[in-house]
């Protein structure tokens, strides 16, 4: 396997914007790392395209990457997959990329994530998020929703913990401040943690300001490299290092015996754990988290399960401020899905375009110094994406990126 | 002439073969899982290859208690289609081992109403009308009478 990096990256704003196509934002991204890396787009020679609902939503149920990168970005000929994974289809899209270079077949690889929910009716879409657990079996059709899977494991932490609906609303605020100073951002005010606890309570202890908005749309792009001939294509950008890139689906837990299955089972870690051995890097050697939070309390309950507190911690953890911009592991420092926003499909490209900002230090009003005051020189996204499948998320993805 | 009169309704079942629906009031509705006759691992809904020792075709289908231990919940406050807020969404586990989603019954929708591993017992019956007016058939849970 040859060594791999990062050498452009590029997003479409998140948001709603109902007059912009999948075309339109499919070009945005991709260009904008075209340009971020100097590249000739001539010169990618394989992409990947990560979505998950044009199909339900615009009834473009096949070679969605195919029409987007031809007819929006201009790109012809090279071979285009097509990767869903839920909201790790763009993330597993990278990895597809990463995996084409790695492998020594291509020397340049494009991975894309976009997504438009503001397209089609509420109920289609309701319809094509059910999708995204067993339909068969899962609780779609009996009333279970994302976001009442979560407050009843919020419920439970809350009281084996003694964690605070305060503290997840420091979460939240804390994520909106980040996402304030990011102009990718779908929101861009800044709510205190009065505002989330007021905001309507959508299934408690979980209030709408603690939870991912349900229409997003947005894209991102990232081209990667063999990093032995990354001079030959580009010299505009210092290079970020893929140290690992690992893809986990869902374990098996016997809740028979309950003394195998974590607490934090909905918000598995076993990607990231993965990660840590091959990237030679551990909890502590990271300077900066991008994690899943569709809602805030997930942030809370990733702290523990990726190893950065004790369990239980987690609320200490954000009421020392250790995860804001200026603690010690500046977690979401892009807003996460929370105040970002989650457009399911590119939502893993914005998590890694964050954190090649970062690492290179251009992510302006809102970059973190690292430890040597230069950035940080290494960074860590956790992906999930799919519903439950009996037991835990579908998708999990755990990379590892440094300078 | 002829006029859209609905027919009578019928009752629907989320899925055939995850449960048996009571067929007269004497009659009992259970769920249906399967259990590995390699390993012992019980799962719900059946299966036909294990999970937990990966062996293909060991699952026996097995008539399931219903007597459960309430795990976690949440009130609800905002529905989807089908459903009116606010209402319990809840998670038991089941004395064969399995944890499953299920809607709470024969109590108030509010929090105060249950306590977290209070003893839980599966009804099998109309959780709502579908979206052709017939009623969907599934599990409930409700908490065991003291």
């Amino acid at each position: 396997m040859r060594d791999v990096v990062i050498i452009g990256v590029g997003m479409h704003k998140f948001g709603r914007f109902p007059e912009v196509s999948v075309k339109e934002m499919t070009r945005t991204a991709v260009w904008a790392a075209i340009r971020d890396a100097g590249i000739d787009p001539k010169a990618i020679q394989c992409a990947y395209v990560g979505n998950c609902l044009q199909g339900a939503l615009q009834g473009q149920h096949a070679a969605r990457g195919h029409i987007a990168l031809r007819s929006g970005a201009g790109l012809s000929g090279l071979p285009i997959v097509n990767v869903e994974s839920g909201t790790a289809s763009a993330s597993l899209a990278f990895r597809q990329a990463w995996i084409a270079v790695a492998s020594g077949l291509h020397d340049v690889g494009l991975a894309l994530g976009v997504e438009k929910m503001s397209a089609g009716a509420t109920a289609q879409l309701l319809a094509a998020m059910g999708g995204a657990v067993d339909v068969e079996t899962g609780g779609g059709r009996m009333g279970l929703t994302f976001v009442g899977e979560f407050a009843a494991l919020v419920d439970k932490l809350i009281r084996s913990y003694g964690w605070t609906q305060k503290q997840m609303a420091k979460v939240a605020a804390k994520n909106f401040y980040n996402a304030s100073l990011n102009p990718y951002a779908e929101h861009q005010k800044a709510y205190t943690v009065e505002e989330v606890l007021a905001s309507p309570v959508v299934a408690y202890p979980l209030t709408r300001l603690m939870s991912c908005s349900a229409r997003v749309d947005g894209a991102g792009a990232i081209i990667v490299c063999a990093k032995e001939v990354a001079h030959k294509y580009t010299t505009r950008k210092p290079l970020v290092n893929v140290a690992a890139c690992v893809q986990r689906s869902v374990p098996f837990y016997d809740f028979s015996k309950p003394e195998t299955v974590p607490i934090t089972y909905a918000h598995d870690p076993s990607s990231v754990m993965e990660a840590y051995q091959i990237a030679g890097a551990g909890p502590k050697d990271m300077e900066i988290v991008q994690c899943h939070d569709a809602f805030s309390i997930e942030e809370m309950i990733s702290y523990q399960a990726l190893g950065f507190c004790a369990p239980g911690e987690g609320g200490r953890m954000i009421d020392e401020g250790r995860t804001s911009l200026k603690g010690d592991v500046p977690y979401n420092t892009d807003g996460g899905l929370v105040a970002r926003g989650n457009p399911i499909g590119a939502t893993g490209a914005a998590q890694i375009c964050e954190t090649v900002w970062q690492i290179r230090g251009e992510a302006g009003a809102r970059q973190v110094p690292g430890r040597d005051g230069k950035g940080p020189k290494i960074g860590l996204v956790h992906n999930a994406g799919g519903g439950p499948v009996e037991d835990a998320i579908a998708s999990l993805m755990g990379i590892v990126l440094k300078r | 002439m002829t006029t859209n009169v609905p027919g009578p309704k019928k009752a629907v079942p989320l899925q055939q073969g995850l449960f048996h629906i009571p067929a007269s009031p004497g009659d009992t509705g259970y769920l249906i899982g399967s259990k590995c006759s390699n390993c012992g691992y019980v799962a719900f809904p059946r299966r036909v290859v294990c999970a937990s020792c990966v062996k293909d075709d060991t699952m026996k289908e097995l008539r399931l208690s219903g007597k459960a231990r309430l795990d976690r919940f949440t009130v609800a406050h905002q529905a989807p289609a089908g459903m009116t807020a606010p209402y319990i969404q809840a998670y038991v586990q089941l004395e064969e081992g399995p944890m499953l989603y299920t809607l709470v019954t024969g109590v108030e929708q509010k929090a105060e109403a249950l306590q977290l591993d209070q003893p839980m017992e599966a009804v099998i019956e109309k959780i709502r009308e579908d979206e052709q007016g017939n009623d969907l058939i599934a599990w409930k849970f409700r908490p065991v009478k003291r």
